[in-house]
C-alpha cells in the first residue's frame, strides 16, 4: 500500500459539485484516507465565479503510479464528459501530486509532480490535509497563496454547506473514531468536515524505529513532517499485515484487539484456504492499532487484517 | 448451478457473466491487482481479488482461485480460453472441492491436449490425420521419418501452441540443425522438448468445426469456421462462417470427421476440432476443448447461445437443439481488434485507450470489454474486441464488417483495427479460399498507412 497525494481540480461551469464527484470516485482507486475543503483561485477578471475550484486527497492504493495515472485518466474521461453526442472537453483534471516519497523522472509521470512548488491552487489544498507540505507553502509568495481560498471564504453562505444541530454523544463518538483512524492510517493529522461538525485530530509524535520486516506485512509510509528547518523526522509507521492468499480469516485465540500489547512472537490470525491453516505472524513489540476484520471474514489477496504501531 | 465463478478476464469474463445472468445464476469474478479497474469486476455480482498481476501468481494461481470459489459459495467455475481452460489437472481439483468445472471431463481434456495421444486416438477412430510419427528420439530418427514421409515435413513440439517449437523442413540436410533448434524452443517454452514430425502441407486453409456435446451422449457439430488469416506467429486474425469457396463434399466431411472423433472423445462440452484442408484433402490437427475466441461466429450464423449451452449441459442438462435443429443462415464474420501494432509484426502495444468508439447497428455484435482510459496491463493477451458482422450472404457481411471497422475508433494504442480493414477490403480476401500463409504476403505496412 502506498498513500498518494491526488490533486483534483475543474473549470467547468459547474466545478464544485464535479469536483466534489471526483473525490468520491477516487474511493474506487484505494482508500480515501482525507480529503481537503474545496478551494477557488482568484478570478482573473470580474465577477463572483472562481476561475478553478481545487481539492486534495490522501488516497491509500495498492496501485503502481503508472497504473493509478491511468485509472486517474480514467475517472477524468467519466466524470468530465458533457453527456452529449460529440466529446466535451475535459472538464475535471486529476493529478498524482506526489506517491509516498517516490521520485520518478518519466513519460508524462513526473513525481513529486514537477510544478507543485509553485502552484498554489494545488499545494495549499494539499498542506490542509498533509502538513508535510506547510513548508513548501511558506515559499509561496503571500499574493500567490491570498488568490487561493477556502470557497466558503469566498462566497460566504451560500455555498452549499449545511448547518445541522449535532448530537453531543455523537459528536465525541466521530471524534473517538477520528482519533482511532488518523492513528491506524498513520497519519499526522486528520481533518472531518460533515454536516457541521469539523473534526481535527492532530497526533503527538513519539519517537519510534521502523518496524521489523515480515513476509505478509507492508509499511504505510506516513507523510515525514518537514521541520521548520527542512530536516526530515522520522516518524512512527504502522505496519499493515496483509492476506496473501484468499480464504476465510480465523482469529487466533485469545483474539487480539485494538490496543494490545503485542510482545515477541505471535499468531495473530490464519486465513483458512483449502484446508490449509496459512498464519498471520507478528514479531517484535508493538500495539494494535486496527484490527480491520472479524473473526470468520472472507478475505481476498492483498486485504489489510491488522495495523500494529511498532515499538522499540 | 447457482453461482459461477469465471476464472478469466477481459472479453470473455464478460461473455460468461451474460450467459451466466441471463440463466439466473449468480457470478463471482476473480481479478489480479492490475485488473482492479476492469470491467468484469463490476459486473459480476461479486469479486476477488486472487494475486498480483503477473497471470502466474493471479490468474493461473489455482489454490487461491478455488478457495474464492468455495467462500464465496460458487457451485461452478467457467474457466473461459487461455489460462486453466485447458488444465486437466486444474478440473480435477475443481472436481476434488466439489466444483463443478464447465468444460470436458479431465480425461478428455488430457488425452485432446496431448497432441500426440490426441492423433493416437483419432487415427484409431479413422479420422484422416496428416501422415507423421510419435514422439521423436533423436534427430536421426527424425531424419529416417522425414525420408519415408517426403519433403517437405513439419518438426513440431507435443505441447506446443503459438507457433513456437515448429520447424519446416525441406530437405535431409537441414534436419539435424531444425531438430536442435526447435527443441530448444519447446524446452524454454513449455518444459517438455519431446517433438514429432509430421507432412508439411503446402499452402493449407485451417478450416476448424464447432461440436457440442451433453452427458446424455449426443453430441451436434455447429458446424466450420474458416480461420485461414493469421498473423505469422499462427494466432487468428480473422475468422468466418460458412468456410468460402469449400466444395460441399469437404464441407460435408468435415463435419462427419468432426462428429466421429468428439464421439470417439466422449465429449460433453463445446469444443473445436481444427483441420487442415488442401484440395479435397482434410487433415486433422488437434482439438481445442474450451469455448474458443472466434465461437460467436458459429454463434452468429446458427442463432444458438454456445456458451449458456455451456453452463447447461455442465449442469446436467440436456442440448437445447438436435442436429436437424441447427441450420446456418447468411454468412458471419470476426475480426478481432488487439493491442498491436501490424507494422511491428504484430507487436504488443501496451498504453492507455484515451477514447474507445465500438460500432454497432443491425448484424453486428461486439464483445469486448474496452473502455475509454481502461489501461492494458502488460500481463495478458492483447485482444481488446471481438467485431462480429452477419449479413444474408458473404459480400453482405463483408460490407458490413467494412462498415463496422470504419466505425470503429481507438486512440491510445496501436490496433489491428486498420489492418482488419485493408483485409476485408482486398480482393485476394473478397474472392474467398485463402490459405493460412495469407497474411505473410499481405503488405501490412501499406494497409495501415490507408485506415
Amino acid at each position: 500500500m502506498a498513500l498518494a497525494r491526488i490533486g483534483v481540480g475543474s473549470n467547468a461551469e459547474d466545478a464544485a459539485p464535479r469536483v466534489e464527484r471526483a473525490l468520491e470516485a477516487l474511493s474506487a482507486l484505494g482508500t480515501v484516507v482525507s480529503r481537503s475543503r474545496l478551494y477557488g483561485s482568484k478570478p482573473w477578471g470580474e465577477g463572483d465565479q472562481p476561475d478553478f475550484v481545487n481539492a486534495a486527497a490522501l488516497l491509500e492504493t495498492s496501485l503502481s503510479p503508472r497504473a493509478l495515472l491511468d485509472a486517474l485518466k480514467m475517472l477524468e474521461t467519466a466524470h468530465g464528459r458533457v453527456p452529449t453526442y460529440r466529446w466535451g472537453p475535459r472538464a475535471i483534471d486529476l493529478d498524482i501530486l506526489a506517491y509516498d516519497d517516490l521520485e520518478l523522472r518519466e513519460e508524462g509521470l513526473h513525481l513529486p509532480h514537477e510544478r507543485l512548488a509553485e502552484r498554489a491552487f494545488a499545494l495549499v489544498p494539499l498542506a490542509e490535509i498533509d502538513p508535510t507540505y506547510e513548508a513548501a507553502l511558506g515559499q509561496l509568495t503571500p499574493a500567490a497563496r491570498s488568490e487561493v481560498l477556502p470557497l466558503d471564504q469566498r462566497i460566504g453562505a451560500e455555498t452549499a454547506r449545511r448547518r445541522v444541530v449535532v448530537d453531543w454523544e455523537q459528536s465525541l463518538k466521530r471524534v473517538r473514531e477520528a482519533a482511532e483512524f488518523c492513528a491506524s492510517a498513520g497519519l499526522e493529522r486528520f481533518r472531518i468536515d460533515e454536516d457541521g461538525l469539523e473534526i481535527e485530530v492532530r497526533r503527538s509524535a513519539p519517537a519510534s524505529r521502523r518496524p521489523h520486516a515480515l513476509d505478509n506485512a507492508d509499511v504505510i509510509p506516513a507523510a515525514a513532517p518537514i521541520a521548520a528547518n527542512g530536516a526530515v523526522e522520522n516518524e512512527p509507521h504502522p505496519t499493515v499485515l496483509k492476506a496473501d492468499v484468499v480464504g476465510i480469516l480465523r482469529l487466533s485465540r485469545p483474539a487480539v484487539t485494538e490496543g494490545a500489547e503485542l510482545d515477541g512472537e505471535r499468531e495473530l490470525a490464519y486465513v483458512e484456504a483449502l484446508g490449509v491453516r496459512n498464519p498471520i505472524r507478528w514479531s517484535g513489540r508493538g500495539r494494535v492499532a486496527s484490527v480491520f476484520v472479524g473473526d470468520g471474514q472472507p478475505v481476498e489477496f492483498g486485504q489489510p487484517l491488522f495495523a500494529i504501531d511498532p515499538r522499540a | 448451478m447457482r453461482k459461477i465463478l469465471i476464472a478469466n478476464r477481459g472479453e470473455i469474463a464478460l461473455r460468461v457473466n451474460r450467459a451466466a445472468h441471463e440463466l439466473g445464476i449468480a457470478t463471482v469474478a476473480i481479478f489480479s491487482e492490475a485488473d482492479r479497474a476492469s470491467l468484469h469486476v463490476r459486473s459480476a455480482d461479486e469479486a476477488y481479488c486472487v494475486g498480483p498481476g503477473p497471470a502466474a501468481r493471479s490468474y493461473l494461481n489455482i489454490p487461491n482461485i478455488v478457495s474464492a470459489a468455495l467462500i464465496s459459495g460458487a457451485d461452478a467455475i467457467h474457466p473461459g480460453y487461455g489460462f486453466l481452460a485447458e488444465n486437466a489437472r486444474f478440473a480435477e481439483i475443481c472436481a476434488d472441492h466439489g466444483l463443478t468445472f464447465i468444460g470436458p471431463t479431465p480425461e478428455a481434456i488430457s488425452t485432446m491436449g496431448d497432441k500426440a495421444r490426441a492423433k493416437a486416438m483419432m487415427a484409431a477412430a479413422k479420422v484422416p490425420i496428416t501422415p507423421g510419427t510419435g514422439i521423436l528420439e533423436s534427430a536421426a530418427d527424425a531424419a529416417k521419418a522425414a525420408a519415408k514421409i517426403g519433403f517437405p515435413v513439419m518438426l513440431k513440439a507435443t505441447a506446443g501452441g503459438g507457433g513456437k517449437g515448429m520447424r519446416v523442413v525441406r530437405a535431409p540436410g537441414e534436419v539435424e540443425h531444425a531438430y536442435a533448434t526447435a527443441q530448444a524452443e519447446a524446452e524454454a517454452n513449455f518444459k517438455n522438448g519431446a517433438l514429432y514430425l509430421e507432412k508439411f502441407i503446402e499452402q493449407p486453409r485451417h478450416v476448424e468445426v464447432q461440436v457440442i456435446g451433453d452427458t446424455f451422449g449426443n453430441v451436434v457439430h455447429v458446424g466450420e469456421r474458416d480461420c485461414s488469416v493469421q498473423k505469422p506467429s499462427h494466432q487468428k486474425l480473422i475468422e468466418e462462417a460458412p468456410a468460402p469457396a469449400l466444395g460441399e463434399r469437404v464441407r460435408e466431411r468435415l463435419h462427419g470427421v468432426a462428429l466421429t472423433a468428439a464421439r470417439a472423445a466422449r465429449y460433453t462440452s463445446a469444443g473445436t476440432l481444427e483441420f487442415l484442408v488442401s484440395g479435397d484433402d482434410v487433415f486433422f490437427m488437434e482439438m481445442n476443448t474450451r469455448i474458443q475466441v472466434e465461437h460467436p461466429v458459429s454463434e452468429m450464423l446458427y442463432g444458438v447461445d454456445l456458451v449458456r449451452e455451456q453452463i447447461r449441459v455442465a449442469a446436467g442438462e440436456k442440448l437445447s437443439f438436435s442436429q436437424k435443429d441447427l441450420k446456418a443462415r447468411g454468412h458471419a464474420i470476426e475480426c478481432r481488434i488487439n493491442a498491436e501494432d501490424p507494422s511491428q509484426n504484430f507487436a504488443p502495444a501496451a498504453g492507455t485507450m484515451r477514447e474507445v468508439v465500438l460500432p454497432g447497428g443491425y448484424g453486428v455484435r461486439v464483445d469486448s470489454h474496452a473502455y475509454a482510459g481502461l489501461a492494458i496491463p502488460p500481463f495478458y493477451d492483447s485482444l481488446i474486441a471481438k467485431i462480429v458482422a452477419w449479413g444474408e450472404t458473404r459480400e453482405q457481411a463483408l460490407k458490413r464488417m467494412e462498415c463496422a471497422l470504419r466505425e470503429t475508433y481507438i486512440d491510445g494504442v496501436a490496433t489491428t483495427a486498420g489492418i482488419c480493414l485493408a483485409i476485408v477490403r482486398d480482393e485476394r480476401f473478397r474472392a474467398g479460399g485463402v490459405s493460412i500463409d495469407f497474411l505473410n504476403h499481405f503488405d501490412a505496412a501499406a494497409a495501415a498507412a490507408h485506415p
